[in-house]
């Protein structure tokens, strides 16, 4: 019969949720290519109490209905790393572990290590991932060639220790999605393709990259401390008012003494 | 005598009812398009009770009763956000959603997404509905402009909104996950302006100052009450009292 009181409790419990998400976001503020979330929140069903009173229904509170991906580009840093990338259009890199499964990500911090079969050299990302180019293969870093002369004096064209940015920067794939608003965020800054997003596909060349820059988190820190106001706010008065529920549940208990 | 007693106890039980009111507004403080319900009471001032062994009436009765819960439809602020698939309306009209079940309901929540079909949907609440019925988008490069119209970036029209009317004073029925349930004309009266913002959604229109306000005085009444009904039970154990004195 006392409604009210787990009314003012599910709003207690959606608030609690829309705080973790926020606190998620805040905690991810210096995250490269982190996307901000945001809950959605609906109200429960409402019910007739009394069939004599069909007009008059209560509501049942509040509940968590979904958390949405805010999709926003984020701003660019600009680095000092060679191997950095950034996109400024749309678009993802999409990167390989070890066992074969494939993930989206804005996060172009980008090193290189040596594959451990075959000894090339290939670009990773900071987990370790194989960084594909566009038709899905790992990268083979490429390197400068130089002139140099042997001891009868002919030239020869010798691998040098130095990098070919510019055949690295053209071989990086970048990947599409139809909803970037469907996508999952997931651990390590991936990003997985769900039924919502539709399937990932290679771009075209108007999809550009940025070297030596990196995106930045889209937590967006004034806007998420003023929902955090907000939510706490409305989690007080939650609060109180399970509390007031409960005092007039101490009233009616001591009508009779 | 005893009549009292129901009343008092009949104003408890209102304002019971008036605190789930108001416990259910608060937790729906921060719900995207959020009507606050209040509560219609009403006087049975003109109800006339027979009184047994009498074929006359008695006197008038005046407890409270709860006439009905009535949604305030009144517009609330919006949030602007980064989402393309907020969609927000200044003015009388709402959205419609057509639950799974296949009964449509309006909606002024206008948190949008897209579902595993590429439809424009409302989240568990059901596709968002156009002229020609559920809205295909398939991707999220479009654009809605003021009048509703949803189009590609080359400017042809996907779908244009389907808005429905509801005057600002009309009794909706809410069916929970934002949704209204609405039995009236679509078409808006003749001047009627509204304007649909892509990238904004409407806001919960509950107080929470009012709402609180409303709390401390509902609590304060029920204890009022309580307090007389103690008083009348008190009054009744005085006349038991004097009967079992001359008794004696």
């Amino acid at each position: 019969m006392n409604i009210s009181f787990y009314s003012a409790a599910s709003g207690m419990v959606a608030q609690q949720e829309g705080l973790n998400i926020y606190s998620n976001n805040i905690a991810n503020v210096n995250t490269v290519g982190f996307k901000a979330e945001r809950p959605g929140f609906a109200d429960c069903l409402y019910t007739v109490q009394r069939a004599t009173e069909p007009e008059w229904e209560t509501g049942h509170g509040q509940y968590t209905m979904k958390t949405d991906l805010m999709w926003e580009e984020g701003s660019f840093t600009m680095t000092d790393q060679d191997l950095d990338f950034a996109l400024p259009n749309d678009g993802f890199f999409e990167v390989m572990d070890r066992r074969g499964n494939t993930f989206l990500t804005r996060d172009g911090a980008f090193g290189m290590t040596p594959n451990a079969d075959s000894g090339v050299w290939e670009l990773v990302n900071g987990s370790g991932e194989y960084v594909l180019d566009y038709e899905g293969n790992h990268i083979p870093i490429p390197f400068l060639e130089d002139e140099q002369f042997d001891e009868d004096g002919n030239a020869r064209m010798v691998e040098t220790t130095k990098v070919d940015y510019d055949t690295l920067h053209n071989a990086i794939g970048v990947f599409v999605v139809p909803n970037n608003w469907g996508l999952e965020q997931a651990e390590n800054n991936h990003f997985v393709v769900t039924e919502r997003s539709g399937p990932a596909t290679a771009a075209d060349a108007t999809y550009d990259k940025i070297r030596m820059a990196l995106e930045m988190s889209t937590t967006d820190l004034a806007g998420d401390m003023v929902r955090i106001i907000e939510t706490q706010r409305s989690y007080q008065l939650n609060a109180k008012l399970v509390q007031t529920s409960d005092e007039f549940i101490r009233i009616a208990n001591s009508l009779r003494v | 005598m005893l009549r009292g007693f129901y009343n008092a106890a009949q104003a408890m039980l209102v304002k019971q009812r008036e605190l789930d009111a108001i416990s259910n507004n608060v937790a729906n403080m921060n719900t995207a398009g959020y009507k606050k319900d209040e509560i219609v009471t009403n006087t049975f001032k003109d109800e006339l009770i027979l009184v047994q062994g009498r074929r006359k009436t008695s006197g008038h009765f005046f407890q409270t009763y709860v006439d009905s819960a009535k949604a305030n439809l009144e517009q609330s602020n919006f949030e602007f956000s980064e989402s393309k698939f907020d969609m927000a309306i200044w003015g009388n009209m709402y959205f419609n959603v057509t639950a799974p079940s296949g009964t449509t309901y309006q909606t002024r929540d206008g948190q949008f997404e897209l579902d595993n079909e590429g439809y424009l949907t409302l989240n568990k609440a059901g596709r968002v509905q156009g002229q020609g019925g559920d809205i295909f988008l398939g991707s999220d490069d479009f654009v809605v402009d003021t009048d509703g119209y949803i189009r590609n970036p080359d400017g042809t029209v996907i779908d244009q909104l389907r808005l429905t009317y509801i005057p600002p004073d009309a009794d909706v029925a809410k069916v929970g996950n934002s949704l209204f349930s609405y039995d009236g004309g679509a078409e808006p009266p003749e001047g009627e302006t509204f304007d649909v913002i892509q990238g904004a959604f409407e806001k919960s229109n509950v107080d929470g100052n009012k709402e609180m306000t409303q709390a401390m005085e509902v609590q304060r009444i029920y204890e009022a009450n309580s307090k007389i009904l103690m008083q009348l039970d008190a009054l009744n154990g005085k006349a038991s009292t004097i009967a079992s004195l001359s008794k004696n």
